[in-house]
């Protein structure tokens, strides 16, 4: 039975049926199944979505629809791991927000998605955050990662500022920073100051798991 | 008819009738649905006293979710009300240009950065250098309303409140044709102080985010260009399957109701404003999710919305095909840009956008401007067509060269009609393949860069007044101290700004050979 439920949840997932992976997710906590055990399922099932995805065996929208099934379950499972005092190994904490005077959100929340897809911890501001808003909500949420999005060229500027607030409160050598958006490019994201710039959704995820990988290996090295 | 070496702004005649992608029924039912939309869904305004206009011309308002349900009587009472052509004022005599009817005029493109044709490497531009794309539009004959305010957008050293000011100072300057604007924060106040004090008229972009909504900047925006008549261009949002439907009937449909929403707000503010729409909408590529301008689909997106406009007679800007996702001078960016505009523009728009524009709106150039000059003129050679008649037939010319056994080359007839009409690439080569390699083996980009390099040396376009400059530079002082109190302009800003701009002195009233293909 609990293999009967974890094989479904997971076809749930690569289905992109969000409603019956949030309905498999509440079932295997009815079953007892181990709820790490039941985000392991989901994990490989996204991984699994992911290597289509690379190999053109599926497209965007489909990868969205799969992180989306996902995030209708986590918080069941994971309200399950709380309860019985576990831990779920997140990649990282990320904090994220399309920046001040900038209201276009659609990249941001396809990175934000992909990002719990891909299983990080993920807090998404919205959009128009101000500079004081992002730092107040690295240090809270002690975040590994700070992705800054801006479509336009006037707003794009503001991504420069978030930076410098960092560095003024002391937080910059602690979070990596990922800039992004219609008016950015590498040169761009060199300037204002950021650790890296993907241009789509999928390669911002990728970004991302360097940079913990990069912490992890200083963190270790200290 | 636009002619070859001529200054005339008439624009291209489209003599024969646009071509229909859907049919009538199929455009009521967008149109249809697009009002239920608006009945059902609203559109968000975040603006106080747009929501209050609209309240008080029978709209449902929330005010605590800045929502407004339009009926759809209101909204086809303002439809009804839209002038179905208008025009735009430049400061050269002539240079006038009327959007709508069966005229078709071209605008000079957008993009954001300066494109290397050596590396094809996007960079910032220089102040100087987005003047010297102003010279080189106003100087070719098939470029009839210039885009200052977004041929480049990322400016070294301009602070990004500054740069479409600061644009459309350089457009109004080295241009004498009309001016296409956008607007920015608040400062179409002073685009429209500058404007006025040179007796010329802007054309103005404001966006409507999808999936209808107006943010407060666009409403002070539309209200301030709505309320002194001058044409505004409705410019809703809409990638399919990302922000809006992924079909693209949904796309069209959710693009005309940010648009029939649009006009409601201008007629409302001042009824018979000139409104038209910007063409907007893409495809996104499948796996990484960006803007496709190049694909098929978006072009079929541009031309269902050239239907329902034309049906409903709102003028058409179109951006449609002005730029693909080729990253270099080839072949791509060719066939891109010559079909996309091709079908854009004989499935009904009026104003298309075109010269210069790069590789996704990311880049601008001088060079890709004199290249497009020949894909304008020949599209707009096809639509004026030719003349039948018992002349052009030549029926008894026909009868006497067969019967005597003469040819046509020594005929009267040949030598009215060997030019007469004959469109003539500027850039293409034409040549034999003889001639082409004792001429060198020249590529496209090459020729091109030399025309634009020869524009630059010895194109004048009609100076400021003394006093004009002044009215200029007085309404942009008051801009820079404006934002530096706000600090919209930042201390550090500053000085990299003022040597930005001290970069033009000496470009104002002579020719100058440029830097074409690289600073």
């Amino acid at each position: 039975m609990e293999a009967g439920v974890l094989d479904a949840l997971g076809a749930a997932i690569v289905a992109c049926d969000a409603r019956r992976a949030a309905e498999l997710a509440r079932q295997s906590v009815d079953q007892g199944v181990d709820p790490l055990q039941s985000f392991e399922a989901m994990t490989v099932a996204m991984t699994e979505v992911g290597r289509r995805f690379e190999a053109g065996e599926c497209w965007l929208p489909d990868l969205v629809g799969a992180a989306d099934a996902m995030q209708a379950a986590t918080p069941i499972v994971e309200e399950e791991i709380r309860r019985q005092g576990m831990a779920r190994q997140s990649l990282g904490t990320v904090v994220a927000g399309t920046v001040e005077g900038d209201i276009h959100s659609i990249g941001m929340q396809m990175v934000c998605t992909l990002l719990v897809g891909a299983g990080f911890e993920v807090h998404n501001l919205g959009i128009s955050v101000q500079p004081a808003a992002f730092v107040a909500a690295v240090r809270e949420h002690e975040a590994s990662v700070l992705a800054l999005s801006a479509l336009l060229t006037v707003t794009a500027a503001e991504q420069g500022k978030v930076i410098a607030l960092l560095e003024a409160e002391g937080l910059r050598d602690a979070v990596k920073v990922m800039v992004g958006g219609g008016a950015v490019t590498d040169d761009f994201a060199r300037r204002v100051g950021a650790d890296g710039y993907e241009p789509s959704a999928v390669g911002a995820v990728a970004l991302a798991q360097r940079f913990v990988a990069d912490l992890k290996g200083s963190a270790i090295s200290q | 008819m636009s002619k070859v070496g001529g200054k005339m702004l008439d624009g291209y005649q489209r003599r024969f009738r646009a071509i229909e992608v859907v049919s009538a029924a199929e455009l009521d039912a967008m149109h249809q649905a697009a009002l239920e939309i608006l009945e059902r869904a609203g559109a968000t305004v975040q603006h106080e006293g747009a929501l209050a206009l609209l309240a008080e011309h029978g709209c449902r308002v929330d005010r605590d979710a800045q929502k407004a349900y339009l009926p759809t009587g209101l909204v086809e009472r303002c439809l009804e009300s839209c002038p179905s052509s208008y025009s735009i004022r430049g400061r050269d005599p002539g240079s006038d240009v009327r959007i709508g009817g069966t005229r078709v005029h071209f605008m000079q493109g957008m993009g954001m950065r300066y494109v290397d044709p050596d590396t094809w490497e996007l960079r910032p531009a220089t102040l100087r250098e987005h003047a010297e794309a102003q010279i080189v539009g106003d100087a070719l004959d098939s470029v009839h309303v210039m885009d200052a305010c977004f041929a480049y957008t990322d400016i070294a050293g301009v602070p990004p409140i500054m740069q479409q000011l600061e644009c459309l100072a350089s457009g109004l300057r080295f241009s004498g044709k009309p001016q296409h604007y956008g607007y920015l924060k608040d400062s179409h106040r002073y685009a429209i102080r500058m404007a006025q004090a040179l007796g010329v008229t802007l054309n103005s972009e404001i966006d409507v985010a999808p999936p209808i909504v107006f943010g407060h900047d666009a409403v002070e925006a539309l209200i301030a260009f709505a309320e002194i008549g001058w044409g505004l261009e409705a410019c809703p949002g809409g990638a399919a399957g990302a922000t809006s439907p992924g079909s693209l009937a949904g796309s069209v449909v959710q693009m005309w109701a940010g648009t029939l929403a649009f006009i409601v707000l201008t007629q409302l503010v001042n009824p018979g404003a000139p409104v038209g729409r910007q063409v907007t909408g893409t495809v996104l590529h499948p796996k990484w999710g960006h803007p496709l301008d190049g694909a098929p689909e978006s072009w079929l997106l541009g031309a269902m919305t050239n239907q329902l406009c034309a049906r409903h007679g709102v003028p058409i800007t179109s951006p449609v095909g002005f730029c693909g996702q080729a990253k270099s001078f080839d072949y791509q960016a060719a066939w891109e840009k010559a079909l996309g505009v091709f079908f854009s523009v004989t499935t009904g728009s009026h104003l298309h956008v075109l010269h210069g524009s790069h590789g996704e709106e990311l880049g601008f150039s001088n060079v890709l401007q004199v290249m497009d000059d020949d894909i304008a003129r020949a599209i707009g050679r096809l639509l004026d067509g030719t003349e039948v008649s018992d002349e052009t037939m030549a029926t008894e010319l026909i009868v006497e060269v067969a019967s005597t056994g003469a040819n046509f080359m020594s005929q009267a007839h040949t030598r009215q009609y060997w030019m007469k009409d004959r469109f003539q690439p500027a850039t293409a080569d034409w040549d034999t393949n003889v001639e082409w390699v004792k001429g060198g083996r020249t590529d496209v980009v090459s020729r091109a860069r030399e025309r634009a390099e020869a524009i630059l040396a010895t194109h004048r376009p009609t100076p400021l007044s003394a006093e004009q400059e002044r009215a200029v530079s007085e309404v942009l002082d008051e801009a820079r101290e404006c934002y530096r109190a706000s600090a919209l302009i930042t201390a550090g800003e500053w000085e990299p700004y003022m040597q930005a701009v001290r970069s033009l002195e000496g470009l104002s009233q002579a020719p100058t050979a440029g830097t074409i293909g690289g600073a």
